[in-house]
């Protein structure tokens, strides 16, 4: 069981605050750190990866500091952003490299492993200087994992890659994380860390904006409206009986459905079937309009 | 570990344009020393050139430029695209990765360049080998203490290459022959103690005595190499994209 | 905008117009281009840290004239410090140095940013924009290769009894002391200019500029000393020595310890050998420049 802790870390490069008093835990399972580019996401996962110092507060993994201590890096995998790998290499020897320097028992068979996982087999004899860049990104998780690390750090690991191969990671991420790996990736893309992350965390401008499941830090924020999509036998009706209901804010008809907009989401949900039996319409069915990451997301970088 | 350390740092220094620059100094200073060879005059005055063709061209303009290019390229290039983080996201102590590439920095100028400075003495002499191995262990001694001084460089600054060639041009081309003070502090009269003491009687004669020019740069070099390594130690590597 | 109900509203249209004006056509680019690259190279308009090297050259390059002029207003025609022939000569070591310092800047930045495509879908030729950048570089060494000469020139006449004779006795000296400073100025920028155009980076072409002068100077030292035969080759690997040998044939003024005094080659050689230097370097240029996307 493997946790990286944030206490108050905060990183400034003279006037310019890059990660503003940010705390949190990554334990087990997939985590996703979300935010613009600029947000701070890479200051941050480079200061958990020991890489970086931070200015204020201390970035630990279980009680070590991560900051100078190497000897972290048996139980940590850490995937750059930066594209360059050593060209001169072929895809295995990077990988064989990687596992020699790790110092694990035979390297050559974790090596195998690693290039299995990643579904790189055919490229690897080839060198990396030759790669497209979704292949050398898995070269890149390849060497992250090829020691077997409790905790993996990827910052921004699907840039690059074809939906065949994005599919492909997020399956390896996902059986890693079930054997109680603790994953942490970063992105900006927030499709990719809402069909991947158990857990988010939203960075804005270096701070922490929200964390948790990104479905509850929806619902914590009343002050929104919510967005239903309904669809109806009679959709007219319908509408015209909700506009009556004082939670009821807007009511749109629109795309052969109807968009109700509400400030109470708990009022609406009880109203909806009462006004539905006033107006004779029978529910064909009810979204959440808004429930996205996107919504969440747009809101909180407006904020 | 050590072995795929020096592999990898091997490989990453011997790319093309680096190789043929490497060859292409030690196969000038071969040619100026065979170009010697038609001039007319006494075999006292071969000696005397080729010696000062050692001194002034190889140790003193040959052997830092090979330096520097190797030197700072050492880290340097894998600090420049940030390739660097893929030794230093593993559990080794950041003294055996200077270590080694302060080694593979070295042995590389020094197998291209002490047999270049052999080569040309005894061609230059016309025959005569003990001018050509004084001065190929002089400039063994000489790659050590400017490989490991451009190695802390390239740590310390994203310009080492300049500065490096500056530092040659300037200091070792202008204020070392002005100010004798500072020829102390010169790495070319390091290593020319080193070959005056080994060629005898041979046609240069330093400035320093051999036991002073040994030492200042066996300290250097371990100087140079402590300063390094420490800055590995704290190296921060930001991640951008540049 | 919001219009309000009573108001009658109208659009402006306040978009993107043509230009139908005066253009200031080719002339104009090459000067834009000119005096854009004497303004990098001087650091204007960056911060002063990048104006150290270039101004401090200047003032090094003009401090010995300085020094020459206050002796000879203190001490009379007793010492001359230097001749106008030698003056480049001593100052030489600066040079190589200016370029090396300041010229990658000025080509190679626009060559990996991949700028070059827009420049020349501009109305301006690959051979103006090489021009105006030779210019810029010629112009800045003028500052190193011919102002301090010329300070050093109105600085002896003034500062002697008997201007006006003075102005009569040194008069002669004005062609050599404008000849010189442009050879220099046309050499160095050709050469440097050509080294940083085929470079990779900057740091490559700074180094490839010291690299070539040091390995001449050094070997042309080690020849001139040798004597004989060796004596005579001397001159022509250090480009400083050639344009040296270059000025004495076209003005005559030798020049102590520089290796043409010692060589015994027939003078036009030097000018020969200056021609063969820019012959090649824009020949370098010219293909370099065949080629926009880098």
């Amino acid at each position: 069981m493997s946790a990286l802790t944030l206490a108050s870390v905060s990183r400034w490069y003279g006037n310019v605050v890059a990660v503003n008093d940010v705390s949190f835990e990554v334990g087990p399972g997939i985590t996703g750190l979300l935010g613009p580019n600029g947000a701070g996401k890479t200051t941050l996962l480079h200061m958990m990866a020991g890489f970086l110092a931070p200015s204020a507060g201390e970035v630990r993994l279980d009680d070590q500091p991560t900051w100078r201590h190497p000897a972290i890096y048996r139980q940590v995998g850490f995937v750059p952003e930066r594209e360059a790998v050593y060209p001169f290499l072929t895809g295995r020897q990077f990988v064989l490299a990687s596992a020699r320097l790790q110092g694990i028992d035979d390297p050559a068979a974790a090596t195998d492993r690693a290039i299995e996982m990643v579904d790189l087999r055919d490229a690897s004899k080839r060198a990396i200087g030759g790669y497209s860049k979704g292949m050398r990104q898995r070269v890149k998780v390849a060497a992250s994992l090829v020691h077997d690390p409790g905790v993996l750090i990827l910052d921004e690991p699907f840039n690059g890659m074809d939906p065949r191969q994005r599919l492909h990671m997020m399956d390896l991420l996902r059986s890693m994380a079930s054997e109680g790996r603790t994953i942490l990736f970063s992105s900006h893309i927030l499709e990719e860390v809402e069909r991947l992350s158990d857990r988010v965390l939203v960075v804005v401008a270096g701070r922490l904006a929200a964390s948790g499941d990104f479905r509850r830090i929806r619902r914590l924020m009343t002050d929104r409206p919510h967005r239903f999509t309904i669809r109806s036998s009679d959709d007219r009706a319908l509408g015209r009986a909700l506009l009556a209901h004082p939670a009821v804010e807007a009511v749109e008809l629109r795309d052969n459905a109807l968009s109700v907009r509400t400030g109470d989401y708990g009022a609406l949900t009880r109203a909806i079937a009462v006004a539905a039996r006033e107006a004779n319409a029978s529910l064909l069915e009810l979204r959440p309009a808004d429930e996205s990451l996107e919504s969440v997301f747009s809101y909180l970088v407006r904020r | 570990m050590i072995v795929t350390l020096a592999a990898v740092t091997l490989r990453g220094l011997l790319n093309r344009r680096r190789t043929l620059l490497l060859v292409l100094a030690g196969v000038l200073m071969v040619g100026v020393a065979a170009l010697s060879r038609l001039a007319e005059g006494t075999d006292a005055d071969a000696l005397q050139f080729t010696a000062r063709l050692l001194a002034d061209f190889g140790l003193g303009v040959l052997l830092p430029l090979v330096a520097v290019i190797v030197g700072t390229a050492t880290i340097g290039s894998e600090l420049e695209d940030g390739t660097i983080i893929y030794l230093l996201a593993k559990p080794i102590p950041r003294l055996l990765i200077v270590a080694v590439k302060a080694v593979i920095a070295w042995l590389l100028v020094t197998l291209l360049g002490s047999p270049a400075f052999l080569v040309s003495g005894v061609i230059g002499t016309g025959g005569d080998a003990d001018l050509g191995i004084a001065y190929a262990v002089a400039a063994a001694v000489g790659a050590l203490e400017y490989t490991t001084v451009f190695l802390a460089l390239s740590l310390l600054t994203s310009r080492a290459l300049v500065i490096g060639l500056a530092y040659v041009v300037i200091w070792e081309g202008v204020v070392a022959g002005l100010f004798a003070g500072t020829r102390i502090l010169s790495v070319r009269q390091h290593a020319l103690a080193v070959a005056d003491a080994l060629a005898g009687d041979g046609a240069i004669t330093a400035e320093l005595s051999v036991g002073i020019g040994l030492a200042m740069a066996i300290g250097v070099a371990a100087l140079a190499f402590a300063l390094a390594v420490r800055r590995l130690q704290t190296v921060e590597l930001r991640g951008d994209t540049a | 905008m919001q219009a309000s109900p009573e108001s009658t509203g109208t659009i402006y249209d306040i978009g993107y117009r043509g230009y139908d004006g005066p253009r200031l056509g080719r002339r104009g680019a090459i000067s834009a281009i000119l005096w854009a690259g004497l303004r990098s190279i001087f650091g204007m308009g960056r911060s002063a840290r990048s104006k150290v090297l270039p101004w401090g050259a200047v003032i090094l390059a003009v401090i010995p004239a300085g020094v020459a002029i206050a002796i000879k207003v203190l001490a009379g025609d007793i010492i001359e410090l230097y001749s106008y022939d030698d003056y480049l000569w001593q100052t030489g070591a600066l040079l190589p140095i200016f370029v090396a310092a300041q010229a990658p800047e000025l080509v190679v930045n626009d060559m990996r940013h991949r700028v070059l495509p827009l420049y020349f879908s501009r109305p301006i030729s690959r051979l103006d924009y090489v021009l105006s950048k030779l210019g810029a570089l010629t112009l800045a060494l003028l500052a190193l290769t011919l102002l301090p000469v010329l300070i050093l020139f109105f600085g002896r006449i003034l500062a002697a009894e008997d201007v006006l004779g003075a102005v009569g006795d040194e008069i002669g000296a004005l062609p050599g002391i404008l000849g010189n400073g442009l050879l220099h100025a046309i050499v160095l920028a050709s050469i440097g200019l050509a080294i940083c155009a085929v470079a990779g980076r900057r740091a490559y072409a700074a180094g490839a500029v010291l690299a070539l002068f040091l390995i001449g100077s050094v070997t042309s030292g080690i020849f001139q000393e040798q004597g004989g035969g060796l004596a005579g080759v001397a001159p022509f690997v250090h480009p400083l020595a050639i344009v040296d040998g270059a000025r004495e044939w076209l003005f005559g003024g030798a020049v102590d310890g520089s290796p043409v005094a010692s060589a015994g080659v027939p003078m036009p050689l030097y000018g020969l050998a200056v021609l063969v230097i820019l012959g090649v370097t824009w020949l370098v240029l010219a293909i370099r420049y065949r080629s926009v996307t880098t």
